[in-house]
């Protein structure tokens, strides 16, 4: 059974001990460890200011001025680069306090006028996320931590289509882009940062992190960007986001519903939020689960137990949750934040831009985001985490089996379900469901499932197909699935198990695998106000379903045979083709990280020459006075450019562009590159084209013959 | 600063992890130290695009703390979101803006009170009942 937390560390030396004397085989109930990303980089870092004066902005905010204003941590020698940039953005708090130890923020002055009175400092929220800005900017990143107190923070609840002003947060971190851009382009940077910023920026590296109200308007940055017609691409010019990690997010506060398709997502949830208490940032990855996702990308949720909202912010100095149910907060109140508390943020963000963001990303430190691996020490010492999980909704990527969308008794896909000696009923999972400020609902369907006596005939088997016939999942590499305990009578006192077998058209079934070999469900806690039944996921390999017969599975079949009596909700029952993501291709990681839908390696280099078409060069965007627009290149070939994790880079000559979407027909056969216009204007006909995964040499190429410039139109 | 430390010191007494019962601890109501201050005509609201309003303006000792979630005004079974602290900057006011229509619906002897989020998940504060003859009194 997989250990809670602090056992954790003590169970993986035990069981490197066994498998060193070869006393347990590799088939061990036992993951592998998630690589701990907290180490101090070999930089030295320094950190400075800009802040411009304030400014009617209207396409920031129309109402009240704003200011551009941040800290920029990064390493002290920059003669290197350009370096991978990342922005923070903070959440919504008063604006000026007093006093220290703590500091009490309770006036909103500084928003209307720019200052606060006698006996009060402006509060420095952007200040807040320091410990993790640094620690990046040792890795060689460069971090920019906006502040919005002016005009958007505790400013009026006035705005029809923006009522908790996050569009206006989006749109205040786009300008920064665009003053970054400027600068790193064209110089200027503020002498008050003490550097030159002139070619230091990597655009095409580029990761986003929003805590509270921030993340929405991280969120909505992102969005903004990539709108058909937008005008920050001309301003910003290409900018690839590689990431967005979000920070007990609100969510639906704005007229416009916010996802993060297409590029990776992680949420942090804290369990004991006294804010944002309903956890509302898992409907994001809930809503994310139902739409597109090109290119396929990762999406996790990161529920950390004991966490409170506000001391992930180091800035934000007084708890605003009276306690935890259940379990045990990371902070008491005669502290000033939480260590505790702020290692958790640090294990996570540091995994995940580490692990995506900047050239020389190790994505095996998305093995922390992965219920495949477990915790490094870092975390599982101070607290428990929750995973939420998937590969990507892609459907190149994952498959629905059963979603719990249709009325009780039927699967997804309209065949009668079984069910014996249980209660069932497909319904709504509370916290994954409700209003938001416009009233639209979110809802997360799911099976909410009870039993009273454990047994072999207790189960549940839900058939995508019908009696008598199957389907080929043989291209699949694990089952998928999400679940929580109800907060019920019924629940036992240690963690729940049960079994788990695929059902065969012939009404066969493989051998069962243990549910708690997978995760452990427990629970469910809560906050200061809600139990939480935040559903965490469970990844089961299907080559560890012994007896199974791949080619015709019709069903998958839970026997509650083992955990006396509980009530749980089970939902999002799915295929995935990849597995043990996280680990980059080739790499010495678990013998189960490999990837189906990566294209095979081959010895020496292939180029794929035949069946490719440079579709299209058009120019496209309203280019500003000082910029050229953009370019889009669109290219064919009748072999399909798969879904991977590695982006898809065009070459012309030596260059090379990262930043590029499949059509909206969803056709893989087609890729459309967006490239700057000045680098653009610098190609020149007769260049070679082509299109391989990641930068550098590559052994798969497509090939598209010579550039020819004249095929340009707009 | 005083309603500050007390909520401080409030915070400080329930703070601790909640292991009783088969849920969490029932958000409180409170009344102490919430006034509903003022009902006001407004003849051109900027939260209603310049139509006429209704502002309700509420007062309590401990202040409305800036959070991600967002202030509603629950009055009666009716919520409205609709709301800016006075340019002062002092947190411990808070203003709704209603449109006419809106406030007419209203009744004498509704029930007022102030939570964050439309699902009222956290601490919920009373501000007694709806007076309508107190409108530009």
């Amino acid at each position: 059974m997989r250990s809670a937390h602090r056992t954790r560390a003590t169970a993986l030396a035990v069981v490197t001990f066994l498998l060193t004397w070869g006393l347990l085989s590799t088939g061990s109930a036992f993951a592998a460890v998630a690589p701990d990303a907290t180490g101090v980089g070999p930089l030295a870092t320094t950190s400075a200011e800009y802040k411009f004066p304030a400014t009617l902005d209207p396409e920031v905010v129309a109402d009240l001025p704003v200011e551009l204003w941040a800290r920029v941590y990064r390493p002290e020698d920059l003669s290197g680069g350009p370096f991978p940039l990342v922005i923070f953005l903070h959440g919504n708090h008063a604006t000026c306090g007093f006093g220290s130890n703590p500091r009490i923020d309770d006036r909103v002055d500084y928003t209307f006028t720019g200052t606060c009175p006698s006996g009060y400092v402006v509060t420095p929220s952007h200040a807040g996320y320091g410990y993790l800005a640094d620690r990046l900017a040792s890795w060689g990143y460069i971090v920019v931590s906006i502040n919005a107190n002016r005009g958007i923070n505790a400013a009026p609840v006035t705005i029809p289509e923006d009522r908790g002003r996050n569009q206006a947060r989006g749109r205040l971190i786009l300008r920064h882009l665009q003053r970054l851009s400027e600068w790193n382009r064209l110089g200027g940077t503020p002498p008050s940062l003490g550097v030159d910023l002139k070619g230091k920026l990597d655009f095409s590296h580029v990761g986003l992190m929003g805590h509270s109200r921030g993340g929405e308007g991280v969120r909505a940055a992102y969005n903004f960007y990539r709108d058909a017609g937008s005008p920050w691409p001309a301003r910003i010019g290409s900018t690839t986001f590689e990431g967005i990690f979000e920070i007990g997010p609100v969510d639906g506060q704005t007229n416009r519903q916010f996802i993060a398709d297409g590029t990776l997502w992680n949420v942090l949830l804290p369990m004991c939020d006294g804010d944002v208490s309903n956890l509302q940032g898992v409907r994001v990855f809930d809503r994310m689960l139902g739409k597109p996702d090109a290119p396929a990308s990762q999406k996790s949720t990161y529920t950390v137990w004991g966490a409170n909202h506000n001391f992930y912010n180091t800035e934000w100095q007084i708890s605003d949750s009276p306690g935890c149910f259940r379990h045990t907060p990371l902070w008491t109140l005669d502290q000033i934040g939480s260590a505790d508390q702020q290692q958790t943020g640090l294990a996570s963000v540091m995994a995940f831009f580490r692990g995506n963001v900047g050239p020389d990303a190790d994505e095996r430190f998305n093995q922390n985001f992965n219920p495949q691996y477990d915790l490094p020490d870092v975390v599982t010492t101070v607290t428990r985490v929750d995973q939420g999980f998937t590969d990507s909704p892609n459907p190149a990527v994952t498959k629905i089996f059963e979603d719990f969308d249709k009325p009780t008794g039927t699967n997804t896909y309209g065949f009668p379900n079984n069910a014996s000696n249980i209660t069932i009923d497909h319904t709504t999972v509370p916290e994954h469901t409700g209003p938001d400020a416009y009233g639209r609902q979110s809802v997360q369907r799911a099976g909410n499932m009870s039993w009273r006596a454990p047994g072999e005939d207790v189960f549940f088997q839900t058939n995508w197909s019908a009696a008598g016939t199957g389907q080929d999942i043989t291209g699949f590499q694990t089952l998928d699935l999400r679940i929580s305990r109800q907060p019920s009578g019924l629940n036992p006192p240690d963690s729940t198990n049960f079994s788990i077998r695929l059902a065969m058209d012939d009404g066969t079934l493989s051998r069962p695998v243990q549910l708690a070999k997978y995760t452990d469900l427990t629970g469910p806690v809560g906050g200061p106000y809600n139990v939480h039944s935040i559903l965490q996921a469970a990844r089961i390999e299907l080559a560890d379903f012994a007896g199974a017969d791949l080619s015709r599975v019709r069903g998958v079949r839970f026997t509650f045979d083992d955990t006396a009596s509980d009530a749980i909700f089970l939902a999002n029952v799915r295929l995935s083709t990849l597995t043990g993501s996280g680990a980059s291709l080739g790499s010495a990681g678990p013998p189960s990280a490999r990837r189906a839908a990566a294209p095979a390696a081959a010895a020496g280099i292939t180029s794929i020459v035949e069946g490719n078409t440079i579709t299209s060069l058009r120019t496209v965007g309203a280019a500003e006075v000082t910029t050229l627009p953009n370019v889009e290149i669109e290219v064919t070939s009748t072999r399909a450019f798969p879904v991977q994790n590695e982006l898809a880079v065009l070459r012309i000559g030596a260059r090379e562009f990262a930043a590029s979407r499949y059509p909206v027909s969803g056709d893989t056969h087609t890729l459309i590159f967006t490239l700057p216009g000045e680098e653009f204007a610098q190609a020149t006909s007769g260049e070679s084209v082509s299109v391989q995964y990641g930068r550098g040499e590559s052994n798969l190429r497509w090939g598209f013959g010579a550039l020819d410039k004249r095929l340009l139109s707009s | 600063m005083s309603g500050c430390l007390l909520a401080l010191a409030l915070l400080a007494a329930c703070q601790s992890s909640i292991d009783s019962g088969p849920s969490p601890s029932a958000a409180p109501v409170s009344q102490n130290g919430n006034v509903i201050r003022s009902l006001r005509s407004v003849p051109a609201a900027p939260a209603l695009g310049g139509r006429p309003g209704v502002e309700i303006e509420l007062f309590r000792t401990q202040g409305f703390p800036v959070r991600g979630e967002i202030p509603v005004l629950r009055v009666g079974g009716r919520e409205f979101l609709l709301s800016r602290y006075p340019q002062s900057g002092d947190t411990r006011s808070l203003i709704f803006t209603l449109g006419v229509d809106e406030f007419a619906q209203l009744k004498t002897g509704d029930e007022v009170t102030v939570q964050y989020g439309r699902e009222g998940s956290g601490p919920r504060w009373n501000f007694g009942r709806l007076d309508k003859a107190r409108l530009d009194r």
